[in-house]
């Protein structure tokens, strides 16, 4: 995961066409919709 | 904060235009070959302008674990040493260190704790100089586009202009007007199309601030754009920068790029539903665009010239719509008003004008720069304690605040408050934060004359007070340090004293009858010039002299026959032909031909050129 852009697993699915509404939380908190340890690493390490 | 967890060192390189101008590039490629060279690995981060301009090149490096450490004034013969000593040993590179990023210690200082910026409060500037310009992700991991987040989730448009007002925040672009009136005015009014524009048109003589914003931090704007697009209902926005900023345009158009592609630009942003785009409009670089009528009929195809108010924009504006203008600084505020509250907003300043103001200090200042304080605090705290006063010893004479409708504010009102009304009260005005300061060796007849000839240049001639009376003016001051020759006629030295007497009721008839506020304040400067430094004004006219040396017609140059050596040097470079002598005896200067280059003064390795 380069950027927050990036999903960070499948069950990401924030897209300009169907955005997510807690999409800048999710950048610095997440993931929030989802709990992923290795997920949650990826958000931190980009951070 | 992003690269807190990095495990390579990270090396920030200021590439703002002031770090450019400094070779920063240079010290670039210097750090990338040394890399190469030790064979280690590292990210070069570039970053905007910290503000410190009279320090860049700025380079910081943050070793894994440690605190990122702030060096100045880099060159690329400093790199191999610096590069093992803060990198290769994880020290300090004393020769060129500045602060550190961390809590500092006595033998490592906080940058916080730099003259420079320890009286400054960064609310506007908080990530210039800092992260990445061109990197959306850094902005995300800085804080960046919660308070659009906090907006568009938790807020209505209506609560978005409450929180405005209540905060207090009035237009960063010189007027002063409350933002959040100007919004609810929009907000109000029914249409099938609002717009949004931001004034990036920065043409004032000595002002970068909006530059600076638009080069270090594009997103922080751009955020401000959309919450402000979204408390007025606009879907369409406009960014008016002037075409000299190439590298502002540059950012600004990959900043746009980016959130569209993050979704913060386009349709149904964040899922809200909101539907808010944004362009950018390339401004020829006429000062007059500034205000802003005429910025609208430049966005329109027209030729850019102010038209009567009413109807203001708010009620009737590009292509007739409900309109709202704000300059850079306004919107760069309101991400973090929203953050935080308007509340803590509203706890900055002064009863009057709430938060902070930049300020781009230039001129005869030992420290120029982008600074931002709190307002309230007063002028002399910026020149002496953060400016760090007047270089060279020499005396401070004036500051210059408001660009060339403001006013030169002299020593006797320096413990004047930053704040919208006091400012006003002595003379001067708010303006966009361009802040010149002069030393004892400016002539304030010449900076009356420099501000008055920007200000007749870029006068659109649409009404006739401005268009011809600051001609008028210009050239009254033009005729003040004339030397007229005996053969003249004497009526032309009659007319320089007639024109001093008509001076302060021409001023007033273009202030009162102007259309636009450029022709309204076009005789400040004046003003400020004949009540600060009448006996200036006087000494040019009865005593036909310059105690400062610059108004080069009242200067007479001579020779000093005791120590000229003869050697002909200023003679050969004499254009004029106006320096005679034998060789090896002293010359002498024929003062009717004398036309007053200073050549000879430049050229003579004796110093034997005296000017009176």
């Amino acid at each position: 995961m380069k950027s927050f852009i990036e999903k960070c697993c499948d069950q990401c699915w924030h897209s300009v066409e169907k955005p997510c509404d807690h999409f800048v939380a999710c950048c610095t908190e997440g993931p929030l919709c989802h709990k992923d340890d290795k997920c949650k690493e990826k958000f931190q390490k980009n951070k | 904060m992003k690269y807190a967890s990095h495990d390579v060192p990270v090396i920030f390189i200021g590439m703002g235009t002031c770090g450019l101008a400094s070779g920063a590039e240079k010290v670039k490629v210097a750090i990338e070959e040394e890399l190469k060279k030790q064979n280690i690995t590292a990210q070069i981060v570039p970053t905007g302008c910290v503000g410190y301009c009279a320090k860049e090149p700025i380079v910081d490096i943050k070793l894994p674990g440690k605190d990122r450490i702030s060096y100045c004034e880099v060159v690329p013969k400093d790199i191999p040493d610096m590069v093992k000593t803060a990198i290769v040993d994880g020290g300090i590179y004393k020769k060129r260190f500045l602060g550190s990023y961390g809590k500092g210690t006595s033998e490592v200082p906080s940058i916080n704790d730099v003259p420079f910026f320890k009286r400054q409060l960064k609310v506007v500037l908080e990530n210039c100089g800092v992260i990445n310009p061109n990197s959306i992700d850094e902005y995300i991991a800085a804080g960046g586009f919660k308070a659009l987040d906090k907006a568009l989730r938790i807020m209505t448009s209506a609560k978005v202009v409450q929180e405005v007002k209540e905060a207090g925040l009035r237009g960063r672009g010189g007027a002063g007007f409350p933002t959040g009136v100007k919004w609810e005015m929009a907000h109000k009014k029914t249409a099938d199309h609002k717009y949004i524009i931001c004034n990036a048109d920065e043409g004032d003589p000595g002002a970068f601030m909006d530059r600076s914003v638009l080069e270090s931090d594009p997103f922080r704007l751009i955020e401000g754009m959309i919450i402000g697009a979204y408390a007025i209902g606009a879907s369409s926005g406009y960014i008016y920068c002037r075409a000299e900023y190439p590298l502002a345009i540059q950012r600004l158009l990959h900043a746009i790029e980016k959130c569209k592609e993050y979704g913060l630009l386009g349709s149904n942003i964040l899922n809200s539903g909101f539907e808010f785009n944004l362009k950018i409009k390339k401004g020829a670089g006429a000062f007059v665009c500034g205000e802003e009528t005429a910025l609208i009929a430049s966005i329109e195809g027209k030729r850019g010239m102010p038209k009567p108010r009413p109807p203001f924009p708010a009620d009737a504006g590009l292509w007739g719509k409900p309109t709202i203008i704000n300059n850079v600084e306004t919107f760069a505020n309101v991400a973090s008003l929203i953050n935080r509250g308007a509340h803590w907003f509203s706890s900055i300043g002064t009863k009057s004008s709430k938060g902070t103001k930049v300020f781009a200090l230039s001129g005869k200042i030992a420290n120029s720069g982008l600074v931002e304080i709190p307002m309230g605090i007063t002028l002399r705290e910026i020149v002496f304690d953060i400016g760090g006063g007047i270089p060279d010893q020499k005396k401070f004479k004036a500051v210059q605040i408001g660009g060339p409708s403001g006013g030169c504010l002299p020593d006797s009102v320096l413990d004047t408050e930053v704040d919208y009304e006091s400012l006003k009260v002595v003379g001067a005005m708010m303006g966009s934060g361009g802040f010149v300061v002069m030393d004892e060796d400016t002539c304030m007849v010449d900076v009356a004359k420099f501000f008055l000839t920007f200000i007749k240049n870029e006068s659109c001639g649409k009404c006739v007070p401005c268009r011809e009376g600051t001609k008028r003016m210009l050239e009254i001051i033009e005729r003040i340090p004339v030397r007229y020759t005996s053969s003249e006629n004497k009526l032309d030295q009659l007319q320089r004293f007639k024109g001093i007497m008509h001076l302060q009721r021409l001023a007033d008839v273009i202030r009162d009858t102007s259309l636009c506020g450029l022709g309204q304040s076009a005789p400040n400067p004046i003003l400020s010039g004949l009540r600060y430094f009448k006996e200036e004004y006087e000494e040019h006219l009865y005593e036909r002299k310059c105690s400062s040396k610059v108004c080069k017609p009242l200067l007479t140059y001579v020779i000093d026959t005791e120590t000229c050596e003869g050697c002909g040097l200023c003679a050969k470079k004499c254009a004029a032909e106006a320096i005679v002598g034998d060789k090896k005896m002293p010359h002498y200067i024929v003062q009717e031909k004398c036309v007053k280059c200073g050549m000879c003064v430049e050229t003579c390795r004796f110093g034997s050129i005296l000017i009176n």
